[in-house]
């Protein structure tokens, strides 16, 4: 992750009309491209409003923003948004359009041809797993989980350089947001974006986002980092109590077996043991894709401190209780 | 001059002897309405178009529009007559002042109605303010504009009866010609065919309505799993 | 523009014009007092049955139905009307058939928005008010009513409105009113331009001020609305 910044924003504040006190204070950001970055903070701190300074849809009163290297005010508003997905609080697709429509909406305004909006829409159900039989139907005829895909779809028609997108899952069941949050992830592992997403999820923002921006009360930055700088060492008292009680679980929850395993401070595995004699029948396995949060869970799940690593069916080693806790310390 | 025979009150052969009137004051009558909706939704588009964009100027467009509206039909064809004269103008200027209130009210809360997460995704995604208002919120208005339209047609297919004091008329001209001779059948043939056109038209733009909004009609089905 | 305004002021700063049965005073107040009975009969008609008929949600087709005759119907039609068939019964003319006409126009928009008003009282409002051990007819005067009250009024003032503005046909039927001056005035070759303008001017001014009285009314009866904000 070595590029160049595809947003950055400058000493940029927000003071609405009619109030004192800033919506956003100075702030100043940098997202790399290609990169997801997480904006989370109480209700009421500014990550809206910096989302919608962005793309335009409010301006800020003081401050620089650069999109894709250009000063984003030399643009014409509109010319901008069509670069940029935006997917919004409340879904808000069109009604009066069918699910096809809503999707090819900013390719009409691009004037795209017929045939090439026909094939793209094929591509994007495809790419978000939505059932093509969805596509003549209304949005008030889809579910919630649904609707919000297809406002994603929405936001990615153009093949946008750049996604913002404001809790997006925050109207969806835990389960449908998990399988959402794996869509997103391959996604963008196939076509790589420069992503913006706000959440008050803080496990949604440590699954997400390569860095994680903590905003405060009045529009400032409390921290910012990747997810496991920000578990392993909270700058502030007010990150450490946003971040909540189970940091040490969630900082688990970034790494998989695979990656201790091949660590090389795994010392404590004598080396010339083979893996049969250390896995009799009775332990639990996991793989090298486990993360290991659930690792530790099926370990003390099964009454053991130990459980076997398998590969295609081979085990390939062991993991313990000390493996794991070997992994938080710095 | 007829006469009719046993004093009945409605003497079916006088109407059925003047089909070529009928269908002349029924043109009329579709003329002067249809002339006076589309020149009221001309206008009071425009004045919707000022008062979304100067929010300040709402108040009075609406004062003015309620003032018109509460202004009597007879009153105002009167008080038009030294500048207009007797005809055509002067009717069109009061039937036409008579639609704005109600044109204007229904449009602007057409557009108002529009959830504001919609038009947020739509100016996200890089509409400009005119397209999006004619490519998003003009098509979710227009169940409540196409409403406002139907009591505008039907309010005005009543009134023009009342012009035929002022030498216009449609069907008010059988309802004028039997009052002035005491005649209740033309009276009872205006009166019933202007009630018959009112409800037709009424029942024509609905189902232009219905047309142009499938959306509102397809509900959520019960999915399946 | 100026003759014009000249003539009126002519007209009606004539103090003769004023007095007598056919004065403007005499006609003013014969236009005010068969509106008021006519609004109150209109209002004895339709309120009762909207109410209960809405509390009970019962015939709510009746109610849509009514709404559209009711709009549909042409009030020069209605008090064209009255005179034949008030001849043919031997009622003669004047105060009551024009009454009746009038009734006749004021009913539909009372009971439309009664209806409607009522009828949209949110169920959770009055699951509630039953829930505190509210019977039938208190639920009606203590939570739907006050709830429909503004629209309730709305029906009330168009229906006050609309006699008003049409009790000045009933001069086309025999009663004298404000709108005895436009008849005549068209009825003369000349256009008696004076009478005209004047007749036209008092009923805009009339209609206007019923228009504004209620509507003081509407916003004292309500004002509990503009709190809520
Ligand atoms: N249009 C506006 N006019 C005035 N103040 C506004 C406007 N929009 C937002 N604000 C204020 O700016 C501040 C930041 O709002 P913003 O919507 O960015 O918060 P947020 O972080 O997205 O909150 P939430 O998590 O609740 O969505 C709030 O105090 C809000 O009241
Ligand atoms: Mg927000």
């Amino acid at each position: 992750m070595t590029s160049a910044a595809a947003i950055s924003l400058d000493e940029v504040s927000k003071v609405f009309p009619g109030s004192v006190s800033p919506a956003v204070n100075r702030l100043t950001l940098t997202i790399p491209q290609g990169q997801i970055l997480a904006l989370v903070g109480p209700s009421g701190c500014g990550k809206t409003t910096t989302l919608r300074m962005i793309n335009r849809l409010e301006e800020p009163t003081a401050g620089q923003i650069t999109v894709l290297g250009h000063d984003h005010r030399s643009a014409k508003p509109h010319e901008l948004r069509r670069n940029i997905g935006y997917v919004i609080q409340q879904i808000g697709l069109f009604p009066h359009h069918s699910v096809r429509r809503n999707m090819s909406a900013v390719l009409e305004l691009l004037k795209w041809s017929p045939d090439r909006i026909e094939q793209r829409i094929n591509e994007l159900t495809d790419l978000l797993g939505l059932d093509p039989a969805l596509l003549d139907r209304y949005p008030s005829e889809l579910s919630g989980g649904q609707q919000q895909r297809v406002g994603v779809a929405r936001a990615l028609a153009a093949d946008p350089p750049i996604l913002l997108m404001d809790e997006p899952y925050s109207a969806v069941d835990p389960v449908i947001r998990k399988h959402l949050h794996s869509e997103l992830l391959q996604v963008q592992a196939r076509v790589t974006k420069t992503i913006v997403i706000v959440t008050h999820d803080i496990d949604e923002a440590i699954t997400l986002a390569d860095q994680v921006v903590v905003m405060a009360e009045g529009g400032t930055i409390e921290q910012q980092g990747t997810p496991e700088e920000l578990l392993a060492h909270p700058a502030t008292e007010f990150v450490r109590e946003f971040l909540g009680r189970e940091r040490g679980l969630r900082r688990l929850g970034l790494r998989t077996v695979g990656q201790i395993l091949r660590s090389p401070s795994r010392s404590s595995v004598p080396a010339d043991l083979e893996p049969e004699d250390l896995a009799p029948e009775d332990l639990a396995r996991v793989t090298a894709d486990t993360p290991l949060r659930e690792a530790l869970d099926t370990i003390l799940t099964s009454g053991q401190t130990r459980a076997v690593v398998c590969a295609d069916g081979q085990k390939i080693g062991f993991i313990t209780i000390e493996h794991i806790a070997e992994a938080l310390r710095p | 001059m007829t006469t009719n025979p046993g004093d009945a009150f409605i003497w079916w052969e006088w109407i059925t002897r003047r089909p070529g009137e009928i269908w002349e004051r029924t043109i009329e009558h579709l003329q002067m309405t249809v002339v006076a909706v589309t020149v009221g939704c001309v206008i009071s588009a425009a004045l919707t178009l000022i008062a979304l964009r100067y929010r300040w100027t709402l108040g009075p467009i609406t004062w003015i529009g309620n003032l018109l509206y509460t202004i009597p039909s007879l009153a105002l064809f009167v008080i038009l007559i030294p500048y207009t004269g007797l005809g055509f103008l002067t009717a069109q200027i009061a039937l036409v002042s008579y639609t704005i209130q109600i044109l204007v009210r229904n449009m602007v809360a057409g557009i108002n109605s529009v959830p504001a997460s919609v038009t947020e995704a739509a100016t996200a995604i890089g509409y400009r303010r005119l397209h999006r208002l004619w490519a998003v919120e003009l098509p979710l208005a227009a169940p409540t504009i196409i409403a406002g339209i139907r009591i505008a047609a039907v309010t005005v297919i009543g009134l023009v009866t009342i012009t035929a004091l002022i030498g216009n008329g449609g069907y008010g001209a059988f309802i004028n010609d039997g009052l002035n001779r005491r005649f209740s059948t033309p009276i009872v043939l205006g009166g019933a065919l202007s009630i018959l056109l009112a409800l037709g038209v009424d029942a024509l733009l609905m189902l232009v309505q219905r047309a142009a909004t499938p959306w509102t009609r397809r509900r959520l089905r019960p999915r399946s799993s | 523009m100026n003759a014009i305004f000249n003539d009126l002021w002519g007209f009606i700063s004539t103090a003769d014009n004023w007095r007598g049965s056919n004065g403007i005073a005499a006609r003013a107040q014969a236009h005010l007092w068969i509106s008021f009975v006519a609004t109150v009969i209109a209002t004895a008609i339709a309120f009762p049955p909207a109410l209960i008929l809405a509390h009970l949600g019962k015939a709510p087709v009746l109610s849509v139905g009514i709404a559209n005759i009711g709009r549909a119907l042409p009030s020069f039609a209605v008090i064209a009307l009255v005179l034949p068939i008030s001849i043919s019964l031997g009622f003669g003319l004047g105060f009551w058939p024009t009454c009746v006409a009038l009734v006749a126009l004021g009913i539909p928009p009372i009971f439309t928005n009664t209806y409607t008003g009522v009828a949209n009282t949110p169920a959770a409002l009055r699951e509630a008010a039953r829930g505190i051990g509210m019977t039938s007819p208190q639920v009606v005067m203590k939570v739907e009513v006050p709830h429909a009250m503004n629209v309730i009024l709305t029906g009330f003032r168009i229906s006050a409105v609309q006699i008003v503005a049409t009790a000045s046909l009933g001069a086309l039927v025999g009663y004298q009113c404000l709108g005895s001056y436009v008849i005549e005035g068209l009825a003369q070759p000349t256009r008696a331009r004076d009478r005209l303008l004047t007749g036209a001017v008092l009923i805009a001014a009339m209609a206007m001020i019923v228009d504004f009285l209620i509507n003081r009314v509407e916003g004292h009866l309500t004002g509990w609305r503009s709190r809520l904000r």
